[in-house]
């Protein structure tokens, strides 16, 4: 007897899911329904920006024909669950399709955020998530003209590196004292705004966007910022950070965290034994993941118990990511911050090239975690001596 | 050359006759104290202090006043080398109609006049070295004082702010109220006030704020002067038979600061006027602070620390107030700023003044860790000595003890462990028992 | 009655090797084999080190010497009879001292010698060859101390208090004194105190230390100052005691005053406020000892630096109190009797200076001969070492119970002046590398085959006693100088061979003298009595003397003297093309030139070799790989070494240790500077690059 798993959402999460469970469900128990938002299969959002590069959008799509054809999967494309009716255990979509469901996993993403900034909804102004995105971006690409893009993390950098990819000398506005403030000090952002500017990217940083000025023709103009600076802009790209989209758990009676996102515990349950919530639109423990590396963790999880087998609770300190951004190697690892007190802090830096920073405990010396940015060592081998004492040529493998 | 003029009596021309006495000089050495570096002290002197008016190049003689009446010294050779003038800021209260520092006012342009300090409540003004040592000198004397600096925290331009902070929290933590981001504004007897209006109790005013170097004399001789007194590396003015030393010499386009250069430059000159080939080479300029409130050192300027081409390596340790700046090119280094690290501070003076390179392990030098293996390296090797007198291992310990030698003194007698200094008992006993539960458990195993 | 098995052999005597003398009883005969046994003895409580544990081992090995050998016309060493060696040295005494006069006759001791062969030595050298030309190999062990003890107190003896003293101890401070390695039984006296050593290297001293100063080589007296300058500063001066008991304190805080503890910091790399506690550490212990080694002395300004540890030592009032005080850990066996008695250049019996008129008229009536008979004093060991076989030095030289081919510093210039000489003579068991180029050996007897009395660091007078009888052809030290005497023209009975008879003369020559022995008697010593000097010849037995300078010190006014030394760096700075500071010093397993325990098998296998301890990055930066062999250089010559890389060395400093003979002799690189007080050499310190060995 089949049991029905419904997946709401298609992006690179719910693939996750889908794949491990249909590698892990040996004896074919489950029938998958994927009601998916979108037009286009799931598709490798990290590297977007190749699709303005030469990549076609078949390339980025993670789908396979083997997911495609699998005669267990239902791919329901721009049909996305609207409402769920938890006692009934049945879902409706936007074309009024009743499903029902043995399971339900809510891997609906996030949006982009747009700051409430006058002028926000004048032609010439995007957001940067999906093919659409993209492709209504590229029309309006002038080369040559100048874009701003509105935040300055790591989607802001891949925003920013597609107006470069397409011809535009792109801005970047970003709020915090430097690029990528919830993941990096000042020392590697300092390298990673020397690589970025000799890219041609111009950083405007510790500055907010005040309004967006529109043309005689209705269009874009210009970008004012809240220090007064005017930029000339035909193009403003909004990736300002995304905000979870957690809107079926209000219609499903289901808690919040307190900053959003549908509340799960750290096997990614929620309240209901039947439902469960991965990727960013998931607060674990009150805390979105917005990185793709613990998305695919929470989607291991869940296929683990859907065939039954015993999952690994999602655990978020390692927040270790390693970004090959516009050529740029960054790395954190192990805890930045740690709670026992103020850590040591050792930085071993070479001009704006080499940036290597270590934390080590106050009580016992040993390696908590760090930041490497630029031309460092090799990120495994440090790695690797955390939770140690530092050996006598840990500056020689931070860098060598 | 026999007859040399030392003019000025500070510490620096002490060295400098003592140093020319040690490598064997016979002539005459007569010291002239110049003006009294703190001139505006109120007369009367102390009795019989010739004060010098006038340098006669041509006639190679000086002249000076003693108690009333003018007599002229000559020379062959003079050696000026006055101490350095304190500044007086253009603070309301603090020089009197005639000119000399009011009550209780007293101006250090060097450490020389920290003696003269009295009072119960002292504030001392300024935020370079010299005020920082004043007033950790006081507070070790357990006299209240308080430190009135105009940056955020004293020695901020030489420190930056998170080091500063961290002296200025030690000061607190020994004694010293610090108060920063305020100038003062008026000196009223007994008392300073701040711009912010309040006012603190001053027995005494220590004034450091800054000194220049005493050019007077050199100026009306028509020496060449530029900020200081301009020499060549034989410490020669622009007059062959005069030199300059200490704080009023400039060499290179550089005012020497500190006691340790100063003496180096009399060590010098000692030599060149006892006829030894001798050449001044000054050390790059270093501050390291005499207090034991705090250890402090700096090497080179903050801005040396950003130089192109340099390796730099900081170290923040917040809870335990241990800081570190190291700028380094191909292992040595061109700049520091170190900060609550006693040994690397010692360390590091003594390999930048031999021009070495540092240890590649510059964390366990800066955190002062004991030696420890590579990443790669095996474990400390398992067959060092047990006993070092007797050089007996873990290994022949462990034969003689499965031969049946099951305590400290059955060992002793197999294997002569414990019998040379007895500092190994300890740890053979460990290794007995040890033995001893590992043969019991595995005897449980096996019934 | 069944014929009991005759009771095995044994004496009670004490182990050969270093200064503390360690008591120790000897069992067994030739034919089962000897052992050894540590005594319940104060100095070393029943322990003993692995070089006490194995001294019997030299008796019988394989090269030891047994017969004379006199160089034949081949060149080659040939054994000879008694008669043919005593003759040849005796013509060839004659030959010289005819030709070139007495002073062409040099005579070289040694600190191992007993208190009687130290005194006949001297007497033979003076009375017989009338020369002034000995001196003895302790003048490179410790000669600064002595020099500085004596300017310090008016005597120099060199614990001033017994050795089980130090247990009462809070703090006590070693400086350049590494106990656990050269003197290990001594460690279980120091183990209850907080220890301060100063040591360039962390030995294995320094790391059971509370607090370890680590300065570069050749600055300590700068240390020493700075120790001084804080005390004065802090207010830690004993003022009671400085101004009663002492004199000169105000030049010396003078001088102190520009010794700040960051300009020492600056000279030394020793942190100020490490140097700040160790005074405070010192100043705050109610029982305190300020020790000195071979570190801090042999230097070209070793007198100073010894002179800066008293003055500290003198500023927080420790000499001459009870639980408190300061003395210098001597080297060798009889390093302190054998400068007492006459084997030192300038020196007369019971520590005569021989310059001073009624010493000279006090022993030469003892010697029975004119005062004026007696020469005056001679050259320094190096000095004489250095003017060997020239124009102006001596053409023959004695060598009795020392190495110099090995121990002298610029071995290979000494080396040469060796070679240079018409005649050669030396007296020793095992055939070392001075002996190897000797003209006449002649094979004398080791110290479990002799009667005879040494001094040991304490002052205390012991017995070392025999067990075995030597082996035929071999005679005692006291044996040859007789013999030798009588072929020199002299009557038999000046030079007798028992060691009792010398030790009367001994008695009587040193009587008055500072070092005084007219009390002590073998008979008191065989009773078991602990007798320290000066122990006059007094109608009631006198007690002996185990605690110096309790109500006075031994100048005429009684107070001690602070000395007015100023700082002075080494004689030789490093410099690019001998970048490195080079010291030498010795290992647990090995004693002085390691002719004695390179024969021991079990001595010698874990340290066959001279070393080169180096840090890693030092060693990296100059091509050397560990265990690897390299060449270490300097000015005056290079020797090969195996590297050993440790990571608490100095970048700045190397260390090899001078036991191992031909390219392994680190004084093929030492400096000779001498210490113009004392004649000491400089070994401590000296410029040297080091390199990957070539073939």
């Amino acid at each position: 007897m089949t049991r029905t798993l419904l997946v709401a959402g298609h992006g690179m999460v719910g693939h996750r899911l889908v794949d491990q469970l249909r590698a892990l469900d040996t004896d074919r128990t489950w029938r998958i329904v994927i009601a998916a938002e979108e037009h286009y299969p799931a598709y490798d959002r990290v590297g977007l920006s190749s699709y303005l590069d030469g990549k076609s959008k078949s390339d980025l799509t993670l789908a396979g024909a083997d997911l495609l054809n699998d005669p267990r999967v239902d791919l329901l494309l721009g049909c996305p669950v609207v409402s769920v009716d938890r006692a009934a255990r049945t879902a409706r979509t936007a074309h009024d399709d009743r499903i029902p469901y043995n399971a339900l996993v809510l891997a609906t993403g996030s949006r982009p955020f747009v700051p409430p900034v006058p002028g926000r909804d004048l032609s010439g102004c995007f957001v940067y998530r999906t093919f659409d995105d993209l492709d209504a971006l590229r029309a309006a690409a002038r080369p040559g003209r100048p874009g701003v893009v509105v935040g300055g993390g790591l989607l802001g950098l891949e925003a920013a590196n597609a107006l470069r990819l397409l011809g535009m000398r792109p801005h970047v506005v970003e709020t915090g004292p430097h690029l990528m403030p919830a993941q990096l000090d000042a020392g590697a952002a300092r390298v990673l705004l020397r690589h970025v500017t000799r890219l041609g990217l111009r950083v405007h940083c510790g500055t907010a966007t005040a309004s967006i000025d529109a043309g005689a023709d209705g269009k874009v103009r210009a970008v004012t910022l809240s220090d007064g600076t005017v930029l000339e802009a035909d193009v403003v790209l909004f990736a300002a950070g995304i905000r979870p989209r957690d809107e079926l758990a209000g219609t499903m009676d289901l808690e919040r965290g307190e900053r959003g996102g549908i509340a799960v515990d750290d096997l990614c349950h929620t309240g209901d034994e039947r439902v469960w919530a991965i990727g960013e639109c998931a607060a674990v423990n009150g805390r979105c993941h917005g990185l793709v590396a613990p998305g695919y963790r929470m989607a291991d999880s869940v296929a683990r118990q859907l065939t039954g087998q015993t999952p690994e609770p999602f655990d978020g300190t390692d927040a270790s990511t390693t970004l090959k951004l516009l050529g740029v190697e960054i790395a954190t690892f192990g805890t930045t911050g740690p709670d026992d007190g103020p850590a040591v802090e050792a930085v071993f830096a070479e001009g704006s090239d080499r940036y290597a920073k270590i934390l080590l405990s106050r009580h016992s010396g040993d390696l908590l975690g760090g930041i490497l940015a630029g031309d460092t060592g090799s990120l495994t081998t440090v790695r690797s001596l955390i939770g140690r004492r530092p050996p006598a040529d840990l500056e020689q493998l931070l860098l060598p | 050359m026999n007859n040399v003029l030392i003019v000025d009596n500070g510490a620096v021309a002490q060295r400098l006759a003592e140093r020319m006495r040690h490598h064997g000089y016979e002539g005459t050495l007569t010291t002239l104290a110049a003006e009294p570096a703190d001139s505006r002290r109120r007369p009367p002197f102390p009795s019989g202090t010739r004060t010098v008016t006038a340098l006669d190049r041509e006639r190679h003689r000086v002249l000076a006043h003693v108690s009333g009446t003018e007599t002229a010294y000559p020379y062959d050779t003079l050696v000026l080398a006055p101490e350095a003038r304190p500044l007086i800021p253009g603070i309301p209260g603090l020089v009197s109609a005639k000119g000399y520092l009011t009550e209780g006012v007293v101006a250090l342009g060097t450490a020389s006049g920290r003696a003269r300090i009295t009072g119960d409540t002292v504030v001392v003004l300024g935020e370079d070295a010299l005020a920082v040592e004043t007033a950790s000198t006081l507070a070790a004397r357990s006299v209240d004082t308080t430190l009135v600096c105009a940056s955020p925290y004293p020695l901020y331009t030489r420190l930056g702010e998170t080091c500063s902070a961290m002296l200025s929290e030690q000061l607190e933590q020994a004694g010293v109220t610090v108060i920063g981001g305020k100038t003062a504004v008026r000196r009223v007897p007994g008392h300073l006030r701040l711009e912010d209006g309040t006012t603190l109790r001053a027995d005494t005013l220590a004034l450091c704020t800054g000194a220049a170097p005493d050019t007077r004399l050199a100026l009306d001789a028509d020496l060449d002067v530029h900020d200081g007194i301009v020499v060549d590396d034989q410490l020669r003015t622009s007059d062959p038979r005069i030199h300059a030393i200490g704080d009023c010499a400039e060499y290179d386009g550089h005012l020497m600061a500190g006691v340790g250069a100063a003496w180096e430059q009399a060590e010098t000159l000692a030599e060149i006027l006892t006829g030894r080939a001798a050449a001044y080479r000054p050390r790059p300029s270093a501050l390291r602070l005499g207090t034991d409130v705090a250890d402090v050192c700096t090497i080179g300027s903050l801005a040396d620390l950003h130089q192109p081409g340099t390796r730099l390596i900081s170290l923040t340790d917040r809870a335990n107030r241990r800081y570190a700046r190291l700028a380094l090119r191909d292992e040595r280094v061109i700049a520091a700023v170190l900060f609550g690290l006693p040994q690397a501070i010692a360390t590091i003076r003594l390999l930048h003044r031999q021009g070495q390179r540092l240890p590649s392990d510059r964390l366990g030098l800066l955190l002062g860790l004991p030696p420890r293996p590579a990443s790669h390296s095996a474990e400390v090797n398992e067959n060092a000595p047990v006993c070092l007198c007797n050089n007996v291992s873990r290994q022949t310990l462990f034969q003689a003890w499965q031969a049946g030698s099951h305590t400290v003194t059955a060992l002793a007698e197999a294997a002569r462990a414990t019998t040379g200094c007895g500092g190994c008992s300890r740890s053979v006993e460990e290794l007995c028992g040890a033995w001893a539960r590992e043969t019991r458990s595995e005897l449980e195993k096996a019934s | 009655m069944s014929e009991l098995p005759a009771p095995i052999p044994e004496a009670n005597t004490h182990c050969p090797y270093c200064a503390l003398q360690c008591g120790t009883q000897l069992r067994g005969d030739a034919a089962v084999g000897v052992k050894v046994q540590p005594r319940d003895f104060p100095v070393n409580l029943g322990r003993l080190c692995q070089k006490g544990w194995t001294a019997t081992e030299v008796l019988n090995t394989a090269d030891r010497l047994t017969r004379p050998l006199v160089r034949g016309a081949d060149g080659r060493l040939q054994p000879a009879s008694w008669d043919t060696a005593l003759d040849t040295v005796a013509e060839g005494l004659n030959r010289i001292r005819t030709q070139h006069g007495p002073d062409a006759v040099a005579v070289f001791g040694g600190g191992g010698l007993t208190n009687e062969k130290a005194y006949l030595l001297g007497k033979f050298a003076r009375v017989t060859l009338g020369t002034s030309q000995i001196d003895y190999n302790g003048r490179f062990c410790m000669s600064s101390a002595a020099t500085a003890g004596n300017a310090a107190f008016g005597l120099d003896r060199d614990l001033p208090f017994p050795v089980a003293d130090l247990r009462s101890a809070q703090t006590v401070l070693l400086a350049g004194a590494n106990v656990a390695e050269t003197m290990p039984p001594l460690m279980q006296h120091l183990d209850q105190s907080q220890l301060i050593v100063m040591d360039p290297r962390r030995t294995a001293t320094a790391q059971r230390a509370a607090l370890h100063l680590q300065p570069a080589p050749g600055t300590d007296l700068a240390l020493a100052l700075g120790l001084l300058h804080i005390a004065v500063v802090e207010g830690l001066i004993d003022q009671d005691y400085v101004r009663k008991r002492t004199y000169g304190f105000d030049s010396a805080a003078q001088r102190a005053m520009a010794w700040w503890p960051e300009r020492v910091e600056e000279i030394t790399g020793v942190a100020a406020r490490t140097q700040r506690r160790a005074v405070r550490m010192l100043a705050e212990s109610r029982s305190a000892y300020v020790l000195t080694g071979r570190g801090v002395e042999q230097h070209s300004k070793g007198t100073d630096t010894v002179a800066g540890f008293i003055n500290v030592a003198l500023a927080l009032g420790l000499p001459g109190r009870i639980g408190s005080g300061y003395g210098c850990l001597t080297g060798q066996g009889n390093g302190q009797g054998g400068r007492e008695h006459g084997q030192k250049a300038d020196q007369l019996p019971g520590y005569r200076s021989i310059s001073d008129p009624t010493a000279r008229a006090h022993v030469a009536r003892v010697w029975g001969v004119a005062p004026t008979g007696l020469p005056g004093p001679g050259r320094s060991a190096y000095e004489l070492l250095d003017v060997l076989g020239r124009e102006q030095g001596p053409r023959g030289l004695l060598v009795f119970g020392s190495n110099p081919a090995v121990s002298a510093p610029h071995a290979s210039h000494v080396t040469e002046r060796l070679a240079s000489l018409d005649l050669l003579v030396v007296a020793d068991f095992v055939p070392s590398e001075t002996a190897r180029m000797a003209d006449v050996v002649l094979p004398v007897t080791q110290w479990a085959e002799e009667e005879g009395t040494l001094t040991s660091l304490e002052g205390r007078v012991l017995r070392r006693r025999p067990l075995l009888p030597p082996p035929p052809e071999v005679r005692s030290d006291l044996q040859v100088l007789h013999d030798l005497a009588v072929r020199l023209g002299e009557r038999a009975g000046r030079y007798p061979a028992d060691p009792r008879e010398v030790f009367e003369e001994l008695r009587a020559a040193s009587r008055g003298g500072r070092a005084d022995y007219s009390g002590i008697t073998y008979e008191r010593l065989d009773a078991g009595e602990t007798l320290h000097w000066p122990c006059p010849d007094t109608r009631a037995p006198h007690p002996g003397t185990p605690r110096l300078f309790l109500d006075r010190f031994a100048h005429p006014d009684g107070r001690a003297r602070f000395a007015d030394v100023d700082y002075r760096g080494p004689a030789e700075e490093i410099s690019p093309s001998y970048p490195l500071y080079a010291t030498t010093g010795r290992v647990l397993a090995h004693y002085q030139s390691g002719a004695q325990t390179r024969r021991v098998a079990e001595l010698n296998e874990p340290v066959p070799e001279a070393f080169l301890e180096v840090h890693p990055d030092t060693a990296a930066r100059c091509g050397l790989a560990d265990r690897s062999l390299a060449r270490v250089t300097s000015a005056r010559g290079g020797m090969t070494a195996r590297v050993r890389l440790d990571a608490t060395m100095r970048l700045d400093t190397v260390f090899v240790p001078f036991h191992f003979p031909d390219e392994g002799r680190a004084n093929l690189f030492t400096h000779p500077a001498l210490d113009p007080r004392s004649g000491m050499p400089e070994f401590k310190v000296c410029a040297v690059r080091i390199a990957p060995y070539q073939e």
